[in-house]
């Protein structure tokens, strides 16, 4: 880094080639926010966090207790002893919309208007953002894992995993099912629409499967990913294939998503195993494996008893981050990883809550990064450099030793 | 760092409750010296280390010197809070389902100081470090850790929650002053006016009954009368006289003011208002007063002005109650209305008995104090009354004078109670003839003792019992089919004393200041289990207490040791409870039995208290010698039920 900075002075280094570097240090400096902490209001695990694309600065929160909260998160008051506090600005409370535990939460990608969520009570339902109330609804007959809307514009679908054997396609225009895509197995647990392809679509099954789809053909499945074969399997680590090991549930795909190019499918199974998959026409292949590493010092709280983890992945969006593609892979202990998509390779661990982290939501442009856990809080991270401590605080992180101690 | 890790390890494996603190301050001394943290960071891994290991005693004191450090070092803060927090929560408060090691006693008290810190590092540092607080939430709401007392002692002790108490006492103080002050002036704005109608009705009543005239008087001969009276009234009928209306100045009734038929009404008008006055007016501006009087006058500025108000207000109904007085207006009667409502009845009651003289003359009893003559007749009427009639008939009381109720056994008449007093009280000191040398040897002999029932049957021959001519049997008297009496053989059980064992006053006898234990009988029953009397020298089933081996066989040899043990449990039993005091109740025939305390037992006692002692004296020598740690064995093998009986089988079979 020194190096970089001398020669950056000295003209020789070009600021394209200082990005990384700076970046990987921004993202690796995370910790807990001191100044601003969310206020307590989930009381059971909180399943969901979604972070609105418009203005960056709404946040919803979902989780087992039913409830829904809305956050503006430039809005903080300042609470007891020195910290902001962030309270909910409105909500949906307990068990006045779904019945069950809130699995997925999502904003209508355009602007702050319109969100919906899916639920263990088999329903999908869309809610009016401005007065929190619920403007339509979808029964599955099935409990929902997760749903996603395609962010291209192109149509108005939302793709809808559940435990059912297919992956159904609500259609917000109509009010109806659109269509449904046989996944023949035990059900799905993460959806991903492509961000450049509006009818492509992309499956992860509770047995380990993954599938791409083209939603505009009757012979609608594209690919079945499967193990690697060829000069494109660089990890030589043991790589799982979805067909071989159907049936063992610890295989599960936790969650997946697209690479902003549309190009690249990353997979992050429940066992903590992220794979990024080259799409190419027909072809499919296998760039990494990477078994994230999850530290030791919390294997107190039991991991892998998640049956559901809710990652997020952010792409140079942010001025000191630009040029980097991350994921923010809950572990299902109290770790978040931190993982650089482009190469592969693990940043960061970040440690903070109490109980199995459950979801991460990133805020971009303002470089926070939002976790939610089983303990019900909702955690704030930020890089430290960016915090202005008040006197108390730096006060009470001076030591303290008495004169007679010397 | 050796050195570190053999401080730490003997801090930590005292057993004590507290740290010692010479090694301590050495430890914190080595801490503070090194700048670069690195001695910090290994006292906190080999503090964990201390921590992880599975005794309660340990955990205990490694707690305790994790918070000596932790308040101290922004570096230690840190590595707990983003390295250990969780395994910290699991090891201190079982967290995560992890269990809190043995021993029992030790882990309740770990969990305790475990809650009683961490509520004190959150309110001091949760600021400064925010994962705390995520920690308490943690804790608090999924773990559901009680941090109520820990909070309690935090706040009860911490400057700034003892001035946040105060300054909301201070607002609570001025909150209810105000809310007083509102009350009183809302209070007042309804109730004045009425009472200055009244006032006012009064004065307007007094100036009709005693003219009021200024500035005309002369010769105050009535001074010589002397009997003395208000300036004004004198005044006003010196006034009165010189307007040559002829007034005759009784020197015995010097107010010319009776209650006659002319003036009735008038006086009428003033018993009202004077009725008014005393129950509802007078306390009410008194507890205005007193309300305002406490109000700070900060508060409002018509405090000062409405406490004065309240004050003449108070003066002039003094002075309106006191002209009533003068005036002869009978006050008592509304004074006490309520607490002898049964005299008005009285009165409705006579009066319809009475002849209108005997009205005419209660008319003149209410004048009051001024008329003497009348008074005095009063008096003597009630006296008479008193003597003549028989007692009114009480409802509370209705036992109270009824002739029946004297022949009650149980009931104590306050005459007879009063004569009895006497009696009782001590006879004086110059006794009757010293003509009884008899008396006064047994007297020398006769044994003090406490009055008690068998003394009050004493003297008694016979007892009446059952007057009622029904046949009852009673409990413990019996039936008294022939004489209402009591039988010769009960009356002989209540002469009996009842004399409790006290273990302390035969500790005392013995001369030794330990707490005797009274054993078991341990006899083996025939369900398995020993019996559990625990009689002084002899069970009523099982014979004399012995010693008795683990299966409740006799034994001599081999037994101190169990016993040893038995008696510490014992011991700890009783320390955790209350002070026992085991007492028997014996009984003797007569007082002159007192001897009843068997010597032998008590010598038997005797002895066995002082083999415990030796033996007491011998395990303090084997604590001696065992190596200095009061560090509880958890590995020993906990004896139950089934593991006995198998052991006694065994032996059984041999």
């Amino acid at each position: 880094m020194d190096s970089l900075v001398r020669g950056r002075a000295n003209g020789d280094v070009l600021i394209r080639a200082m990005q990384p570097t700076v970046s990987a240090r921004v993202l690796r400096s995370l910790a807990l926010s001191e100044t601003t902490r969310m206020a307590r209001v989930h009381t059971l695990p909180v399943h969901s966090l979604a972070i609105d694309r418009a203005l960056n600065r709404f946040m919803l929160s979902a989780g087992a207790d039913t409830s829904i909260q809305l956050y503006d998160l430039d809005c903080s008051e300042t609470a007891v002893a020195c910290a902001k506090q962030i309270a909910p600005k409105q909500q949906v409370p307990s068990g006045a919309g779904h019945t069950r535990l809130v699995t997925s939460i999502e904003w209508y990608f355009a602007d702050c208007g319109m969100f919906s969520t899916g639920s263990f009570d088999n329903t999908l339902r869309v809610w009016d953002a401005s007065n929190m109330t619920e403007a339509c609804r979808f029964d599955l007959e099935a409990r929902v894992n997760r749903h996603q809307m395609s962010t291209t514009g192109a149509h108005m679908l939302i793709a809808v995993a559940d435990e059912s054997e297919h992956v159904r396609l609500c259609d917000l225009a109509s009010g109806a099912f659109a269509q449904s895509l046989p996944v023949h197995g035990q059900g799905t647990n993460a959806v991903a629409w492509s961000p450049t392809e509006p009818y492509v679509l992309a499956t992860g099954g509770n047995d380990g499967s993954l599938k791409l789809w083209d939603i505009r053909q009757a012979d609608s499945q594209l690919q079945h990913f499967s193990a690697p074969s060829g000069p494109n399997a660089r990890n030589q680590s043991p790589v799982r294939s979805g067909t071989q090991h159907a049936g063992s549930l610890d295989k599960k795909v936790g969650d997946m998503f697209f690479v902003k190019d549309g190009a690249h499918l990353v997979s992050i199974g429940i066992d903590h195993r992220l794979q990024k998959w080259l799409i190419a026409g027909s072809q499919s292949a296998l760039l990494f494996d990477l078994q994230i590493s999850v530290s030791s010092s919390s294997s107190m709280v039991n991991a892998g008893s998640a049956k559901s983890l809710q990652a997020t992945y952010t792409s140079a969006s942010d001025e000191l981050t630009a040029g980097s593609e991350v994921a923010f892979i809950p572990n299902g202990d109290t770790t978040v990883a931190v993982i650089d998509i482009a190469n592969g390779t693990q940043m960061a661990l970040l440690d903070g809550h109490l109980s199995q982290t459950l979801c991460a939501a990133w805020r971009p442009g303002h470089l926070e990064l939002f976790t939610g856990g089983a303990d019900g809080n909702i955690l704030k991270w930020c890089p430290p450099a960016r915090e202005m401590l008040s006197e108390a605080q730096k006060r009470a992180q001076k030591d303290t030793w008495s004169e007679d101690e010397s | 760092m050796t050195g570190l890790e053999d401080l730490i390890t003997e801090l930590t494996t005292t057993g004590l409750e507290t740290l010692d603190p010479e090694k301590l301050k050495e430890l914190k001394a080595r801490c503070r010296a090194d700048i670069s943290d690195d001695t910090i960071t290994t006292a906190f891994y080999l503090a964990f280390k201390a921590l992880n290991k599975p005794h309660a005693q340990i955990r205990l004191s490694s707690l305790q010197l994790i918070n000596e450090l932790f308040v101290r070092s922004h570096a230690f803060r840190s590595l707990l809070v983003e390295q250990k927090l969780p395994e910290f929560l699991s090891l201190t408060f079982g967290a995560y389902g992890s269990d809190l090691p043995l021993p029992k006693t030790y882990s309740v008290k770990l969990l305790q100081l475990a809650a009683k810190l961490f509520y004190e590092w959150v309110e001091r540092y949760g600021f400064a470090y925010q994962r705390l607080i995520y920690a308490f939430r943690y804790l608090r709401y999924v773990e559901k850790v009680d941090f109520r007392a820990a909070a309690k002692e935090y706040k009860s002790l911490d400057p700034e929650w003892i001035r946040r108490r105060r300054e909301m006492h201070e607002k609570n103080r001025r909150h209810y002053m105000e809310w007083s002050f509102y009350s009183v002036q809302m209070n007042m704005l309804k109730r004045k006016s009425e009472m200055v109608r009244v006032i006012r009705t009064m004065q307007r009543c007094f100036s009709i009954l005693v003219p009021d005239i200024d500035g005309l008087f002369d010769e105050p001969e009535n001074k010589a009368e002397g009997i003395e009276f208000d300036d004004d009234e004198i005044l006003a009928v010196m006034a009165a006289n010189r307007h040559a209306i002829s007034v005759d100045i009784d020197p015995e009734n010097v107010l010319e003011t009776s209650e006659s038929e002319q003036n009735g009404a008038v006086y009428d008008v003033l018993r009202d208002c004077l009725r008014s006055c005393i129950k509802v007016h007078q306390s009410c501006v008194k507890t205005w007063i007193d309300k305002l009087s406490r109000i700070e006058p900060s508060i409002d500025a018509d405090v000062s002005e409405m406490l004065a108000v309240a004050r003449n207000v108070e003066n002039q109904i003094a002075d309106a109650v006191a002209k009533c007085r003068d005036l002869g207006i009978d006050t008592s009667c509304i004074e006490n209305v309520r607490i002898d409502s049964s005299e008005s009845e009285d009165e409705f009651e006579d009066v319809t008995e009475e002849t209108a003289a005997q009205a005419g003359q209660r008319l003149r009893n209410r004048k009051g104090r001024l008329d003497h003559s009348d008074t005095s007749k009063a008096t003597k009427r009630t006296s008479s009354n008193r003597n003549n009639y028989p007692p009114r008939q009480n409802d509370v009381f209705s036992l109270l004078h009824d002739p029946a109720a004297k022949a009650d056994p149980t009931y104590m008449d306050s005459r007879r109670l009063h004569e009895l007093r006497q009696s009782i009280a001590p006879p004086p000191p110059v006794n009757d003839s010293p003509s009884n040398p008899i008396e006064d040897r047994l007297r020398e002999i006769a044994p003090v003792v406490d009055f008690g029932p068998d003394l009050l049957y004493w003297s008694e021959d016979s007892i009446p019992v059952d007057t009622s001519g029904l046949e009852i049997r009673h409990r413990f008297l019996g039936s008294a089919r022939d004489q209402p009496t009591i039988s010769g053989q009960t009356l002989d059980r209540l002469r009996m004393r009842a004399v409790p064992y006290d273990s302390l006053v035969a500790q005392q006898q013995a001369g030794t200041t330990e707490r005797p234990v009274i054993k078991a009988c341990r006899a083996p029953l025939k369900n398995g289990k020993l019996c559990t009397r625990r009689d002084l020298v002899k069970c009523p089933f099982h014979g004399l207490v012995i010693p008795r081996d683990e299966q409740g066989n006799p034994s001599g040899g081999g037994y101190v040791q169990e016993e040893q043990e038995q008696e510490q449990e014992q011991l700890d039993n009783t320390s955790q409870s209350q002070p026992a005091r085991v007492s028997t109740v014996a009984t003797a025939e007569k007082v002159s039995d007192l001897g009843w305390q068997d010597i032998d037992a008590l010598q038997r006692a005797k002895e066995e208290r002082e083999k415990q002692q030796q033996r007491e004296q011998k395990r303090d020598k084997k604590r001696k010698e065992a190596p200095q740690s009061a560090l509880l064995k958890i590995n020993k093998k906990q004896t139950k039920t089934r593991d006995r009986l198998k052991k006694a089988l065994r032996s059984f079979a041999k």
